[in-house]
């Protein structure tokens, strides 16, 4: 499995696809810190700070590093999902669409152990993307605007202080990568489906749009049936940031992550299995 | 004979209308006759004229219900006129009006002072006063002052600014040596904030439900707690060791 | 008693509502080269899919070296190595790393056998360049290469020599020669290059509309049945007129020396016969039997 897994890396890592992402957020995120740096900081003030300065002198560097590195990770989670789906798409349908399965199959010892290693692939691109994009967000975003405490607005206001930000982030990440594991779960279904790699990743990206959009309208039946749809424990890496941390809602998120994460990996092992390989 | 009764009552008219024309125009102060509002302000903001600028260092504890901010501390700057400079890593909400130690704040040529009546803070006779800024840009509408002790010093403030917020902060000094001076100088402040209802409440909006999951990037801060608390502590003072004005330059 | 290194048992494999393979029983001995021959859509392509488990059957079952695909899984097909239709390669990386990905899924393939296959189908040369810069017939040899990497006992090819120019073609023939005589493999062919396969295939079989029509040796078929019967004598047009107004012939197509018509063997010294006996001087009378036109006769009608 190690060798597949490897070999499997390899075909990943060497095509230019894959570093689609890598290349429009590292090229998205300075832009977006530049533009921040050279006057968009005022939409935060008036949002933000306009309301505080009302009754309080406000002191300490607010609008940090880390407050900037905490809004990319809120503002980008509609976003990632869109390259991730550029190489979990095409992980399986890609094969077939190039006919490389005639040969991979019948050679592999079994479907499992291919789809397997294709998954644990999948997963690897979806973590070093997730990390990639936090750590490139707050370096930077550090780099430019300093360091402090992190200013958290949901209801009411959260500071949490800075020697415990690096934690707070760590943990983040992990959780946000975990909910990227399912959109990349999910698209990695839809691959095995079709030879056709466009088709996975418009229907990811359809189920998710539609899901978010369900999920915030506040219709009854809507938020009847919000607990069901995956996109509802996307914002499990925010409750990081409360205080004090609620760590059975976040464990009990894990879970569910993880159980829709398992389930669409099962359909798809499950699919493939019995399916007739034409191509 | 007619005619000196004549004159005695219209003076006497005279003189009850001319008192009664005094009395309007005065107003309630002279009309209760408390303390010269100006001369009581000036002589508690006297010993603080020597101060061109100061440096303090500052302890908080924040204690407003939804504000979970940490204590923190930080270094204030202070020149004269009216200008300040907060350095801090932490983040640090010090309360307006009240929280900030400016001697120049109350001066008779900015505000408009009117003694209120003599009203005792905590058994010691006091003085209440009311000053109103007469700048209308300045973000308090008014305060109440009420100046007692021996000697005379500004014991509480209570700031009410133009969005209705009340700060009431009650001071304790210290008298603080540096060289050849002494001045009583603030050591613990306490502040209690009264909230107003904000009364502008985001309609619901159809885009987004309760406790939706999905970021709007930045949300507004629109609901503030009705009441809190702000403890404040100074220690470390010095004045007039010279503060560059770059100190106070907006970054 | 002859080693079955496949069979097929009673296979059957249908897409909806159409029978794409219906009932096909063959069996393939250890050396043959067995030629697998039908028309485009004959289910041939189906059939090796089968054995290849990248399509499951919808009843019956495939035996590799005894052991059934449909009980045992896919471990039985580690003593094969196949071509399936036109060879695909990952484009974006070299023929090199093909091979070592797609040859070492199972276990490690050492570079001395990487390289040495590569000089086998002549590709020695182009080992690190990436395969989308190869032409239809490079694919192909690397195929080849590919497929007897792990030094299969049995070897599937799929149509082998499409895209091949006649040189390859004639090493891809000799090829196969050498495998069964010299390696000790069994070939399984599929091609519709039917003289190829008659140079090359020990046994054969026919599959026309998922049906298998014929089965056997190739000696055992081509002796039967009608042959092409190309005559020369001195007088064509009359030859031609006498043999169509004799009854019990068929219509002769003219040639350029003579005529031919399509006879059953049996019948060629009646016809002999019947030309000398009407004054005629036979030059020649020679049976053209092929493989093309056994098959043309099995799936034409």
């Amino acid at each position: 499995m190690v060798r597949l897994v490897w070999f499997e890396t390899i075909k990943t890592f060497t095509r230019l696809r894959t570093y689609i992402g890598f290349l429009a957020f590292g090229i998205l995120v300075p832009l977006v810190v530049a533009g921040l740096k050279m006057g968009g900081q005022r939409a935060f003030e008036r949002n933000l700070l306009a309301i505080l300065e009302q009754d309080f002198i406000i002191g300490g560097n607010v609008l940090n590093g880390w407050f900037f590195g905490f809004f990319f990770l809120g503002a980008l989670w509609v976003h990632v999902p869109i390259v991730l789906t550029l190489v979990a798409g095409d992980q399986i349908a890609g094969e077939g669409d190039a006919g490389t399965f005639r040969f991979l199959l019948t050679r592999a010892g079994s479907r499992s152990r291919i789809i397997t290693a294709k998954f644990i692939v999948t997963l690897l691109y979806t973590a070093a993307m997730v990390l990639f994009i936090g750590v490139l967000t707050l370096g930077l975003s550090l780099a430019v605007f300093g360091s402090g405490d992190l200013l958290v607005v949901k209801r009411g206001l959260v500071v949490l202080p800075e020697s415990g930000l690096p934690a707070h982030f760590l943990l983040a990440w992990g959780l946000a990568i975990l909910s990227m594991f399912v959109v990349s779960s999910l698209c990695f279904l839809f691959s095995a489906f079709t030879d056709n790699s466009v088709g996975p990743i418009v229907a990811t990206m359809a189920v998710i749009i539609i899901s978010l959009i369900i999920i915030t309208l506040p219709f009854e039946m809507f938020q009847a049936i919000r607990p069901w749809l995956f996109v509802n424990y996307f914002d499990t890496w925010q409750k990081v940031f409360d205080d004090p941390i609620p760590w059975g809602d976040i464990l009990r998120n894990v879970w569910i992550l993880l159980g829709f994460t398992a389930l669409f990996f099962s359909i798809t092992l499950a699919w493939f299995n019995r399916k007739d390989i034409l191509s | 004979m007619k005619t000196g009764k004549h004159r005695a009552i219209a003076l006497l008219a005279a003189l009850f209308l001319s008192a009664a024309l005094q009395a309007a125009w005065a107003g309630p102060a002279d009309a209760a006759a408390g303390p010269d509002p100006v001369k009581v302000f000036a002589e508690v903001l006297k010993p603080y004229s020597v101060i061109r600028d100061y440096t303090v260092r500052v302890e908080a504890k924040v204690r407003i219900p939804d504000f979970r901010v940490p204590d923190f501390a930080a270094t204030v700057y202070f020149k004269r006129p009216d200008r300040f400079h907060l350095e801090t890593k932490n983040f640090a909400p010090m309360p307006r009006g009240a929280a900030l130690f400016d001697p120049f704040r109350f001066r008779p040529e900015k505000n408009r002072l009117s003694w209120l009546a003599a009203e005792p803070l905590e058994g010691e006779p006091a003085d209440l006063f009311r000053v109103e800024p007469l700048d209308e840009k300045e973000k308090i509408r008014s305060y109440q002052v009420w100046i007692g002790g021996n000697p005379k010093r500004i014991l509480q403030v209570e700031s009410l600014s133009v969005q209705g917020v009340k700060a009431r902060a009650r001071i304790r000094y210290a008298l603080v040596r540096q060289d050849n001076d002494a001045l009583w100088l603030p050591e613990r402040v306490a502040v209690k904030m009264t909230f107003p209802e904000r009364g502008v409440r985001p309609q619901e909006n159809l885009l987004y439900g309760p406790d939706s999951p999905v970021s709007r990037g930045m949300a507004r801060l629109e609901d503030l707690p009705s009441e809190g608390a702000v403890e404040i502590a100074y220690a470390g003072w010095s004045w007039n060791r010279g503060l560059d004005d770059s100190l106070f330059r907006k970054k | 008693m002859t080693d079955v290194v496949l069979r097929t048992v009673n296979l059957i494999k249908r897409y909806g509502a159409r029978l794409a393979v219906n009932d096909l029983n063959i069996e393939v001995c250890r050396g043959d080269v067995f030629g697998f021959l039908g028309p485009n859509g004959a289910g041939k392509s189906t059939v090796i899919r089968m054995i290849l488990r990248l399509v499951f059957p919808t009843a019956g079952d495939v035996e590799i070296f005894g052991r059934s695909l449909r009980s045992a899984g896919q471990d039985v097909l580690d003593r094969i190595g196949a071509i399936v239709e036109k060879p695909a390669f990952y484009g974006h990386l070299s023929a090199y790393r093909n091979l070592e990905i797609l040859g070492g899924l199972r276990r490690p393939v050492p570079r001395s056998r990487i390289l040495e296959g590569l000089e086998q189908v002549g590709l020695a040369n182009r080992a690190d360049d990436r395969v989308k810069t190869f032409s239809h017939g490079m694919n192909q040899r690397l195929g080849l290469a590919l497929a007897l990497l792990s030094e299969p006992e049995l070897v599937i090819l799929d149509e082998p020599t499409t895209g091949l120019d006649p040189q390859g073609v004639k090493d891809v023939r000799d090829l196969i020669g050498q495998l069964a005589r010299e390696r000790g493999m069994t070939v399984f062919l599929s091609s519709h290059l039917l003289h190829e396969v008659e140079m090359t295939a020990t046994r054969m079989a026919v599959i026309h509309e998922g049906i298998l029509r014929a089965a056997g040796t190739v000696r055992d078929l081509l002796g039967n049945g009608d042959a092409v019967v190309a005559v020369r004598t001195d007088r064509p047009e009359a030859a031609v007129r006498f043999v169509e107004g004799h009854g019990g012939y068929p219509t002769a197509e003219r040639r350029e020396n003579g005529f031919a018509l399509k006879l059953a063997l049996a019948r060629v010294p009646d016809l002999n016969r019947d030309l000398v006996q009407a004054g005629f001087q036979v030059y020649s009378l020679v049976p053209e039997r092929s493989l093309e036109t056994y098959f043309l006769n099995l799936v034409g009608d």
